[in-house]
């Protein structure tokens, strides 16, 4: 198993190492912890930076994944009041603080807030310059 | 009319006639023989591409030994469907720069596609496109696998991908305090 991510560079975030296909169907089997980590990555590049993060608590094999997603997305809008996290700010500034330095970066989702005081545009500049240097 | 026609030469005239095929076939790991585009297997999968290229298709059903007849249906059923749809501009820029381009969002037939999957289906269409080479069928399934988890606090991944939990309450506690910028204060 394996063709696609394999043949690709390796500066390619999408990479998949060989998979040991399941022989036979489990009953309640974990079918996504199963998958290697490139694809995982994938999948976890869509939802919420605070979403992903907070997958480290489902069990040790997510651990630390959540620091090498390609693709962070931190634009707010009005119905995340609810679910972000408080201080929005200092959550990016951990966030890009205890990423795995040697992770790529490929993209950065940002817009202007909602939120009245969420963050200013000096804030999503050193985000871009930090997202940058990652 | 075909009385004259030597064994040997009328194996030849099929043989001919099966390398005209615009068809391939496909044999699951459980034998079942599936007929796809020639055209749109080579387009979408890049080991069909390179078999059909180097003459290794069989035409009794070219072996995937790793593919079940479900998911192998599944990826027919994905390239006829993909032969039958008018490429939009989003989908034929992203395959051509597929390493750098953004996600492109899936087309609404391919939204209804993988929506109609059971949960077991979609992984092993995972693996297969996975397999396969299918760089536009993993995004799509991938994508809607991340679609499954938006939204929902982590218990409610754990339930709807049946995750175990195999931390201790000590661990989970200490990544809680190492991680509280990313939680709520409770």
């Amino acid at each position: 198993m394996g063709h696609l991510f394999d043949a690709m560079p390796p500066k390619v975030t999408k990479r998949w190492v060989p998979v040991t296909r399941r022989s036979k169907r489990v009953p309640d089997a974990d079918h996504l912890s199963a998958l290697p980590d490139a694809p995982l990555l994938y999948i976890m590049s869509f939802p919420k930076a605070w979403e992903v993060v907070r997958t480290c608590v489902l069990s040790r094999r997510w651990r630390h994944l959540w620091k090498s997603v390609p693709c962070i997305d931190i634009r707010l809008r009005t119905g995340d009041y609810i679910d972000m996290p408080q201080g929005f700010t200092d959550f990016v500034h951990h966030l890009f603080c205890r990423r795995d330095a040697s992770a790529k970066l490929d993209t950065l989702h940002l817009r202007s807030s909602d939120l009245g005081c969420a963050h200013n545009e000096g804030d999503a500049r050193l985000w871009i310059h930090k997202a940058d240097l990652a | 009319m075909e009385v004259d026609k030597g064994k040997g030469e009328a194996e030849e005239t099929r043989k001919v006639a099966e390398a005209d095929r615009d068809t391939v076939t496909l044999k699951s790991s459980d034998g079942k023989l599936f007929e796809v585009s020639k055209e749109a297997a080579a387009r979408l999968s890049t080991v069909l591409a390179g078999m059909i290229a180097g003459g290794s298709i069989d035409d009794n059903g070219t072996d995937l030994k790793q593919i079940g007849s479900e998911a192998l249906e599944n990826v027919v059923d994905y390239c006829n469907k993909h032969a039958n749809s008018i490429p939009s501009a989003a989908l034929i820029s992203s395959s051509i720069s597929f390493n750098t381009a953004p996600f492109k969002e899936p087309e609404e037939w391919e939204r209804k596609f993988v929506d109609r999957l059971s949960h077991d289906a979609l992984f092993d269409l995972v693996e297969a496109a996975n397999f396969l080479g299918m760089e536009r069928l993993l995004d799509v399934t991938c994508h809607k696998i991340s679609e499954m988890m938006k939204g929902k606090s982590p218990d409610q991944i754990r339930e709807v991908f049946n995750i175990k939990n195999d931390y201790t309450k000590e661990e989970l506690e200490e990544i809680r305090q190492e991680l509280a910028w990313a939680f709520y204060d409770d």
